[in-house]
This record gives structure tokens, C-alpha cells and sequence, in this order.
């Protein structure tokens, strides 16, 4: 069943590589990035994966090469920013990885990993302290928990986003939560986030829905996956998805990464 | 209501189309092979019921669309009178498109119900 659907959207090539890569398969997981990266140049997930592969294979100057090329797509991209990063680092070069990491902290204030990695690079003693946006991180949970709350309040300060928030599998909201969302009873919001995940009796292959869009009378809400919880976004009636569902993107592709980060 | 459904699946990336009462039981049904299994459409109501719950619960008001995006398939559903209709499809269709297309088979059947 579903043969139709083997042509692959570039989130399905980066995923399917992802994990190839986190089972060791490092030769597959290329093969699938460069095929994801040549079929979507202008994905750029797909050549942070590749970089992340490169970098599996001990592949620095493939590595770079993959995160130039993202960079160039988007030239702020945290994640690309920060793989840079460490690779100036590992290159000994400390003052480009500084100067990176001080514009990469100065629009995320609250990348936990960049000032960890700011910190590696024993420069800001010599050419100035760490921006004080940047505060001084107790504990990873907690440092979790700020960056979640500062994706979250970007995204609450989108035009036509109402409300948004974090939810766990049975439905309870993680980190913080805004505004209306939280009136939501956990048990609704569960059997929401089950809505997303009991498809792979039906798909022939396990399928967790990504992404569901519910239009109401009043509004409009969004369900996005973010692998280990659920975002979920209330929209005003009128607003046109094409200019919401960018900065959901972008807000799904930060906790996920932040899941990534806490599950290390 | 088959003719109907019909045309919708004319639609290029449409793989199949069911129309479905609240309680489960199938109005309509016309798919491809591919997407024959009954059990898809009723996971769609369930689906939709609880996406239409939790919005709801969250001061949404009534859902009267739902569209679910996997990386590898699509499903919009459509609230109509009696039911709600539901096209499984591609995930490279345009939304717009898709959409349009869904709206257009829920007008002729609410147009067919008159």
C-alpha cells in the first residue's frame, strides 16, 4: 500500500538520514544527503545533515563545504552557525569561532550550545564579556526551558498567532506555556497528540503525522510534531497560512533541536 | 455522492475520497487501490474529532477543516451536511489547491443535498 508515495519530500530525505546516522549507517546516511541536497539545493536542513554526516566521517572539509553551502541559503542559521563554529574551534581558530558565536548569541541570546561553546573559546576575557541577554545557565533542564520560552515568545509575537504552546504526550504543557492554549484540558490536548501519532496501522510504514492545520469558526489552530512534545499554535481567523506557517517552521526546527540537545 | 467524489480524485495528487456520518459509518467511499483500506478513513474521523476537540477546548470555535501533512501522504477533511468529507492525497499538491479542490466537492455536495 502507498507505493505512490516513495517520492521523497526533503524533511522525509533528512529524517530518513538522521537516522541512518544515528545507527551508524555514516556511508548510507551520506547517500542519502547528497541525494536529499541534489534534489532540493535549496534545502537547507539537508546540507546541515550532510555536514553533520561529514563531520561523523571525520569529513571536516566536506563538513564545511555542506555549511558554506546552508549559510548561503540562510546566512544566520544557528545550527549551520554553530557547526562552524566548532569547526573553527577544532581548527584553532578561535577569533573567527568567537566572531561567529558573538553574532550568532547576539540574535539568540538563549542558544544554551553557542554559549557553551563561546565559552571554549577563551576569548571573551580578552575581547569582552558574553552579552548579558545571556543568562548564566544553572542547570541544562533550565537553560532548556529559557530557550523554549524565548522560541515560544517569538512565535507568540508573529502577526495572526494568538496563542501558542508546548505540550508532552499526555497533554500537559512543557517549559512555558502562552496565553489561551492553556485553558486546553490535558486530556483534550492528549488524545490531540495520539490524533498524530496512530497512523502507522494504517500507513504501511510507521507515520507519525508532522503537522495538522484545523480550521474553526473562530480561528485556526496548528498541531506541529516536535519529536519528543507537540507545538501547538492558535491563529486568528483571518490570517493567511502562508505567513504563519513559516515562523511555526522555524519554531518546530528550535525545539527540535533542543530535544536533540537534552536527549545528549 | 459517488459522482462527486469522483471528480475530486480527477484532481491531480488526489488519491482517494470518503464521505463519512459522525458515528463512523461510510456515506461514500471511491480510492484508488492504494488507499482502499477502510480503516484510513475511519483513523481520519478519529483524527478529526480530536483535533476538532482540542481547538475547540481552546476557544477555536467549530472545526470545520482539518488537513493532516505527513512526509509522504496528505489528508484534508471537510465538514458537510451529515458527514465529513475526506481526500487523501500526495504531499506535493499545494495546500491552495488542495484545499480549493475539497471546498469545490463539499459545495456540490451540500448543493446536492438541497
Amino acid at each position: 500500500m502507498f507505493t505512490v508515495f516513495r517520492q521523497k519530500a526533503p524533511t522525509a530525505w533528512v529524517e530518513r538520514a538522521d537516522q541512518q546516522r544515528r545507527r551508524g549507517e555514516l556511508h548510507k546516511a551520506f547517500d542519502t544527503c547528497r541525494r536529499a541536497v541534489t534534489e532540493c539545493p535549496g534545502y537547507v536542513s539537508g546540507y546541515i545533515e550532510l555536514a553533520r554526516v561529514c563531520l561523523d566521517l571525520h569529513d571536516t572539509i566536506g563538513a564545511r563545504e555542506a555549511l558554506n553551502a546552508a549559510t548561503t541559503l540562510d546566512p544566520m542559521n544557528p545550527v549551520a552557525s554553530s557547526l562552524l563554529a566548532k569547526l573553527d574551534l577544532a581548527g584553532g581558530q578561535r577569533e573567527q569561532a568567537a566572531q561567529r558565536l558573538t553574532d550568532l548569541l547576539f540574535l539568540y541570546p538563549c542558544d544554551t550550545e553557542a554559549a557553551a561553546l563561546f565559552d571554549e573559546t577563551s576569548l571573551h576575557t580578552v575581547s569582552g564579556p558574553v552579552p548579558e541577554t545571556v543568562e548564566p545557565a544553572s542547570s541544562p533542564t533550565q537553560t532548556a526551558a529559557q530557550s523554549a520560552d524565548a522560541a515560544l515568545e517569538r512565535l507568540r509575537a508573529t502577526p495572526g498567532v494568538t496563542w501558542c504552546m508546548l505540550i508532552d504526550e499526555q497533554g500537559l504543557p512543557v517549559f512555558g506555556s502562552v496565553g489561551r492554549g492553556e485553558e486546553t484540558d490535558s486530556r483534550t490536548a492528549a488524545s490531540a497528540c495520539a490524533a498524530l501519532q496512530a497512523w502507522s496501522t494504517v500507513w504501511n510504514e510507521p507515520a507519525k503525522a508532522k503537522r495538522a492545520i484545523i480550521e474553526c469558526s473562530g480561528g485556526k489552530a496548528v498541531l506541529a510534531d516536535c519529536n519528543e512534545w507537540v507545538l501547538a499554535v492558535g491563529l486568528s481567523a483571518r490570517v493567511r497560512l502562508g505567513r504563519v506557517l513559516g515562523p511555526i517552521d522555524q519554531t518546530v526546527l528550535s525545539i527540535r533541536t533542543l530535544g536533540r540537545m537534552l536527549s545528549q | 455522492m459517488k459522482r462527486i467524489l469522483s471528480e475530486l480524485n480527477k484532481t491531480n495528487g488526489v488519491l482517494g475520497s470518503a464521505v463519512l456520518a459522525p458515528d463512523g459509518l461510510v456515506i461514500a467511499r471511491e480510492a484508488s487501490t492504494s488507499v482502499s483500506s477502510e480503516g484510513l478513513w475511519q483513523q481520519g474521523l478519529k483524527a478529526f474529532s480530536a483535533l476538532a476537540d482540542m481547538a475547540q477546548a481552546a476557544g477555536c470555535g467549530e472545526a470545520t477543516a482539518v488537513n493532516i501533512e505527513w512526509g509522504q501522504a496528505r489528508m484534508l477533511a471537510h465538514v458537510v451536511p451529515g458527514g465529513i468529507l475526506f481526500a487523501a492525497m500526495r504531499p506535493d499538491v499545494p495546500l491552495g489547491q488542495a484545499q480549493t479542490a475539497v471546498q469545490r466537492a463539499a459545495a456540490a455536495i451540500r448543493e446536492a443535498g438541497r
